[in-house]
């Protein structure tokens, strides 16, 4: 479990990233953070892991403070970073030199998720292209089978067939007791496995709920010209989707394209919906 | 599994139950896939598989064996037949007739196609 | 609470620098090699003979110039911002980082030194000695002369260490620079320490006395002068190291 509280970050004087944010983690779900480009996503993630010290404000782990990095609470965390770079060494030797920092690494799940992601161990990771680096620090990353997992823009540089392939892999490591945060703004790519959504937005939080509590309350789709008339809101152009409160309406599947164009154009009357 | 955009993805997942059932992939008193095997096989959230095995089960369809995993019961296929022969008559028979009616097809061309179609498939 | 230094993370880490820096390790022995042999043999066959000042100098240059070259390898991967998001974020605490890379900078460094200089040394004196038909004699490897070396490579190393961690680009000629700086506000601190203690010689008045004075202060490192250079310059640099690793932000 992860809390923060009233968190403040800036890199440069008056100029916040993050300003007063409050959010609460729980293991056994996968969360979105959802934010256009230069929100925050990345810093919050990075504060996470202890790669940036927060201005202001708490960060807790499992009900610990934590501030400086530690190794006992970086042992429960990993981040795959958007832009890494990796040594030039063969896969197997960075997984001999990195996995005995991990108490609970998984040597056979590395070299299963190697094989499915169609490498060999024996490679120099120098010489794979940046999806398949990627790979690497993905199967890494979930190998480590740290507490907490967090993702940054996990499926960018990842061919179309590699993101099924990423998404099976995540289905089937995501158990109750993990807790993983995924950034991206390739909805997409996730929308299946994600089930938490939080959006960023001028350095705040303007969104946070769980996607069940969005299926009850809220509709998406196509609507009538009529139904269009109450929706809280809707795309522009032929065929657009609309946002409407659920009330009697059958059950749809979130939209989370259209209910992130939504939150941002219009937070206060989805989440008043979503807080009744 | 490519989910359709208006129907809520545990229900999708659950029409992928039907399915096997009808086609007898999966027969009654039979084990089916876990919860993290289906999860795995269509790339959804657990927590969203879980709902699908639950709904399941409220319509007793399948049954939990504690420990083992889940089972279709005895009368799982004529539950699953009967509710697809009722969204049958109620959602898509409807349908179909409304546009007969706008296209003005007759019930007798109707019929004559349907046992043109079973004599191919002979 | 778990502990703050595991020994096992420290020689994990240690490991880890070893494979990840194994070329530049390996180039830097095999100059320091290559130079030691060529050196050892132009001097037998020039001087017949080699003297054990002359060795030790040789090898105390090589040992501490490979060694502050390799210090500032060792926070490479701290620097670069695409990998050490990923070495940041490895579960260490920054005294073991500090540990681990002081130890493979000092014991692993003067350890391979040791070999170098004796086992190889030894071998290059033979050769040399057989190949020249100079005077047969080892050199005396007297404990003191190379324990002094030892020393003051472990009283300069942590200036260093401090360059490496704290400077992104251009480290060696920032932290040369340091030095430089700090060595000459040390001489004139000892100058200005001579000239308070002699105040009645009219220290400053007397241009013959202050040269003196600088003259002293550049040889007499004992005394206070040597205190503060032990103090500030050995522990110091390392607390102040300690506080780099802790603060960087990935």
């Amino acid at each position: 479990m992860i809390t923060l509280k009233d968190l403040e970050f800036g890199y440069s004087k008056g100029q916040k990233v993050l300003n007063g944010i409050s959010l609460h983690f729980e293991c056994g779900n996968i969360y979105g953070l959802f934010g256009k480009n230069g929100e925050g996503k990345t810093s919050l993630m990075k504060i996470m892991s202890g790669l940036l010290y927060p201005k202001r404000g708490a960060y807790s782990l499992e009900g610990t403070l934590v501030s400086t990095r530690k190794a006992y609470w970086l042992q429960q965390v990993f981040l795959v970073p958007e832009d890494f770079e990796l040594p030039n060494i063969p896969i197997s030797s960075y997984e001999n030199i990195n996995a005995p920092f991990y108490p609970n690494f998984s040597k056979s799940r590395f070299h299963e998720l190697i094989e499915e992601f169609g490498l060999r161990p024996k490679a120099n990771i120098g010489t794979l292209s940046f999806g398949q680096r990627k790979k690497v620090l993905i199967a890494f990353a979930l190998s480590t089978n740290t507490r907490f997992l967090f993702m940054d823009e996990p499926t960018n540089g990842l061919d179309i067939p590699s993101k099924s392939q990423f998404r099976r892999v995540m289905a089937s490591v995501a158990t109750d007791d993990k807790c993983i945060v995924i950034s991206t703004h390739q909805v997409r790519d996730l929308y299946s496995l994600i089930n938490h959504v939080m959006v960023l937005d001028h350095a705040k939080v303007v969104f946070d709920q769980s996607l069940a509590t969005v299926t009850d309350k809220l509709w998406f789709g196509k609507a009538s010209a009529e139904r269009k008339e109450g929706a809280l809101y809707s795309e522009t152009g032929l065929g657009g989707k609309s946002i409407l409160p659920k009330k009697g309406l059958e059950e749809t599947e979130v939209d989370l394209e259209l209910l992130f164009q939504g939150i941002l154009s219009a937070p206060n009357q989805i989440n008043s919906i979503l807080k009744r | 599994m490519d989910f359709d955009g208006s129907k809520p993805i545990y229900l999708q997942i659950v029409d992928f139950f039907y399915e096997n059932i009808l086609i007898r992939e999966w027969q009654e008193g039979e084990r089916i896939p876990s919860v993290r095997e289906i999860a795995v096989l269509v790339e959804v959230n657990p927590n969203t598989a879980i709902r699908a095995f639950n709904h399941l089960q409220e319509m007793e369809i399948i049954y939990n064996k504690r420990g083992i995993g889940y089972f279709v019961s005895e009368d799982g296929y004529q539950k699953v037949l009967s509710i697809r022969r009722n969204e049958f008559k109620e959602v898509v028979l409807p349908d179909v007739f409304k546009k007969m009616r706008l296209l003005d097809v007759t019930f007798e061309e109707v019929k004559s196609l349907y046992e043109q179609n079973l004599d191919e498939d002979k | 609470m778990e502990r703050n230094i595991s020994l096992h993370r420290v020689w994990n880490h240690m490991k880890r620098d070893f494979i990840l820096l194994k070329s530049i390790l390996l180039t830097t022995l095999a100059i320091c090699a290559v130079l030691l042999f060529a050196v050892v043999q132009l001097n037998l066959f020039w001087n017949k003979g080699m003297s054990s000042d002359v060795y030790f100098s040789l090898l105390a240059f090589l040992y501490i110039i490979s060694g502050i070259v390799l210090s500032f390898s060792y926070f490479k991967e701290f620097h670069d911002h695409k990998s050490n998001v990923l070495y940041l974020t490895l579960p260490l605490s920054s005294e073991e980082r500090l540990i681990a890379i002081w130890l493979c900078s000092t014991l692993g460094h003067t350890l391979i030194f040791l070999f170098l200089g004796i086992v190889f040394g030894g071998f290059s004196i033979f050769f040399g000695s057989v190949l020249f038909g100079a005077e047969f004699n080892f050199v005396n490897l007297s404990a003191d002369s190379y324990w002094k070396m030892v020393r003051a490579y472990l009283f300069i190393l942590p200036i260093f260490l401090f360059g490496a961690a704290t400077f992104k680009r251009n480290r060696r000629a920032k932290t040369v620079l340091l030095v430089a700086t700090t060595v000459l506000c040390l001489v004139f601190f000892n100058m200005f320490l001579f000239g308070v203690l002699n105040r009645g010689m009219d220290v400053f008045d007397q241009s013959g006395l202050g040269s003196k004075a600088l003259d002293l202060a550049q040889k007499d490192f004992s005394g206070f002068g040597k205190f503060i250079f032990m103090t500030i310059l050995g522990p110091g640099m390392l607390l102040a190291t300690y506080f780099k690793i802790r603060e960087k932000e990935g």
